[in-house]
């Protein structure tokens, strides 16, 4: 069963197969958590946006499309739950209500922790683009599309977002 | 940006954590406990066709009204004609013995998945409080006793009635009503769903409105005269989308010739490009209206309907410029905005162009300073900004571009407010 591909795992678990469901999830839960974490940068968001997420994707299997890759639907989803759960809690909010900068729980030491931290202090709407954008291979348009936003909106965010970061990685070398 | 920004921003991805087992483990039996039932689909498809052989045999008993036999020779079908606000999915082939005829109307739009071969389970689930949904099936049956009734249907002769002994949302239940009759000749079944389990009068209201526009349609279209000439018309409305949480746009207008199912697209041009794409299609429906919704919003530029060879009208959208406005010194506000170029458009230039800084007072905005804007950094998108000095502290500021600056591509808008 784990040696199976994607489609097959799909049709089985159409089919009601909880062993073939547990594999999927297996192979695709964490790419769902962290799309979430990346988003939202706060652990217990993420874990609630992921796990709506995979109950969402697995929940409508019989709508997917076998012939599209199902990892990155997935993370589009988590993505989108995600972000749903941002704007419950306001933390999108246009007047920064929220703009502390927040602490990636880090799992990994030297530079990339040190750009993730700088992509964290980013206040949250800046924050968001970017890790759509460079984390999840959002298109500027989808980025639009999903935060409601115009694109030209996306363009200068994501400028100001990177200018923002450069500023901070060049002085600390990293860039 | 350099390149080594992007790769480093790329790699980063990889700093994150991992979830925690008690929260993996808990998924895990949500994703498996939420996979589809195999059964399920069948077994709504066999409660569906229950409900059709129990209307084909209580029509048989007398329980409704006698077909209209001339009006039964005349019209192919029901269908809901375009109105502001809501979307229609709908049969074009008249109904046969077996397969009734479906017009489904919704004033959100109607989930993707749910066509007119099923029950549009999907947007009931999602259906927000304010939300109707209305699905009507009808079939021509033989002769019965009864005596028939006209359009519009009233809605005030309907029933509670939860179909298929359940509801469609258990958790948070729909107002759920059941309206039969015999109209132009059909055996129709309206049901109607909204969004709360108790639908105001206003509610009501709305959803007799969108019934008042159920009509039967002739069996053969009218000819058409060769002398009219051929022409397509093209209007748009926008509206928030609470699913995607955006704005996006319906489009629709009508064909001259009256026809149902030919095909219209609509097309959009960019602002300062040359040439148009295709963003969404229809079939006309009753009388020759279509409506279309894109797959995404589609933004501002220039948009006509295109019907065989024939072009409507251009209609333009521009969007509001949306400036930023920030602190940049002790005294100073940096006002800036930018320019998104699509492909194949031209670069639009705001060089020299003015952006006004105003102050809220006595209740509304007030010019204070001009200043010229100036290109100031590049990217996915131009920037361009203009620098002012504020020394009076307190004060409500924003920036504002006017109409004359953000054309021809937008509108005129203004950036949030910020205190000195």
């Amino acid at each position: 069963m784990h040696r199976l591909p994607d489609p097959e795992l799909i049709a089985l678990a159409r089919r009601g197969s909880a062993e073939a469901a547990g594999v999927l999830f297996d192979r695709y839960w964490e790419v769902a958590w962290r799309a979430s974490y990346a988003v939202t940068a706060d652990r217990e968001l993420a874990d609630d946006a992921a796990q709506d997420a995979v109950q969402r994707a697995f929940g409508a299997l019989d709508r997917f499309e076998e012939t599209r890759p199902f990892g990155p639907w997935l993370k589009r989803i988590a993505a989108n739950r995600a972000i749903d759960l941002l704007r419950r809690e306001r933390r999108l909010a246009p007047l920064y209500e929220h703009a502390t900068a927040c602490s990636w729980d880090a799992g990994a030491a030297g530079e990339s922790r040190a750009v993730a931290e700088a992509v964290g202090s980013l206040d949250p709407q800046k924050r968001v683009v970017v890790v759509l954008r460079y984390w999840l291979d959002f298109s500027v348009e989808e980025i639009a599309g999903v935060l409601g936003i115009p694109v030209g909106t996306v363009g200068s965010r994501l400028s100001r977002a990177l200018a923002e970061l450069r500023i901070v990685l060049e002085d600390e070398r990293v860039v | 940006v350099s390149s080594d920004l992007d790769g480093r921003l790329r790699e980063a991805s990889s700093a994150l954590g991992r979830p925690d087992r008690l929260v993996t483990a808990r998924a895990r039996e949500r994703a498996v406990a939420a996979l589809p039932r195999p059964n399920r689909r069948r077994l709504r498809l066999l409660a569906g066709a229950g409900v059709l052989a129990a209307l084909t045999v209580g029509v048989a008993a007398g329980s409704l009204a006698v077909a209209d036999r001339g009006q039964a020779t005349e019209a192919a079908g029901l269908r809901f004609v375009p109105l502001e606000g809501w979307f229609v999915r709908q049969t074009n082939t008249p109904p046969t013995a077996t397969r009734p005829g479906v017009a489904i109307a919704a004033n959100v739009p109607l989930r993707r998945s749910d066509t007119v071969d099923g029950f549009p389970y999907s947007t009931l689930r999602k259906l927000p409080r304010e939300g109707i949904v209305l699905v009507a099936s009808f079939m021509r049956l033989g002769d019965t006793r009864a005596t028939s009734q006209r359009l519009p249907l009233r809605l005030s002769d309907a029933t509670p009635y939860i179909r298929w002994g359940g509801q469609v949302r258990p958790g948070r239940p729909l107002g759920q009503y059941e309206l039969r009759a015999l109209v132009a000749g059909f055996t129709v079944e309206v049901q109607a769903y909204f969004g709360t389990s108790r639908p105001s009068a206003a509610l009501f209201a709305q959803a007799q409105r969108r019934l008042d526009r159920l009509v039967s349609t002739p069996e053969a279209s009218p000819p058409r005269s060769p002398a009219r000439a051929e022409t397509v018309t093209l209007a748009f409305q926008r509206y928030w989308y609470p699913p995607g949480n955006y704005f996006t746009m319906r489009f629709y207008g009508t064909i001259s010739s009256g026809e149902t199912d030919e095909y219209v697209a609509v097309l959009k041009k960019e602002c300062g490009a040359s040439f148009s794409t295709a963003i969404a299609g229809a079939t006309t429906q009753a009388g020759g209206a279509w409506e279309a919704v894109p797959d995404r919003p589609p933004g501002g530029g220039e948009f006509r309907a295109k019907w065989n060879d024939e072009l409507s009208e251009a209609v333009m959208y521009r969007p509001p410029m949306q400036p930023w406005f920030e602190k940049a010194g002790r005294a100073e506000f940096r006002a800036s905005v930018g320019t998104y170029t699509p492909p194949g458009a031209k670069p639009q230039s705001l060089k020299g162009r003015r952006i006004e800084l105003q102050r809220f007072a006595s209740g509304q905005w007030v010019r204070m300073q001009t200043a010229k804007l100036a290109l100031w950094k590049t990217g996915v998108q131009r920037l361009w900004a203009a620098t002012f000095t504020v020394r009076a502290k307190g004060l409500r500021l924003r920036a504002y571009v006017p109409a004359a600056t953000a054309a021809p591509c937008s509108a005129a808008g203004a950036s949030k407010p910020l205190r000195s």
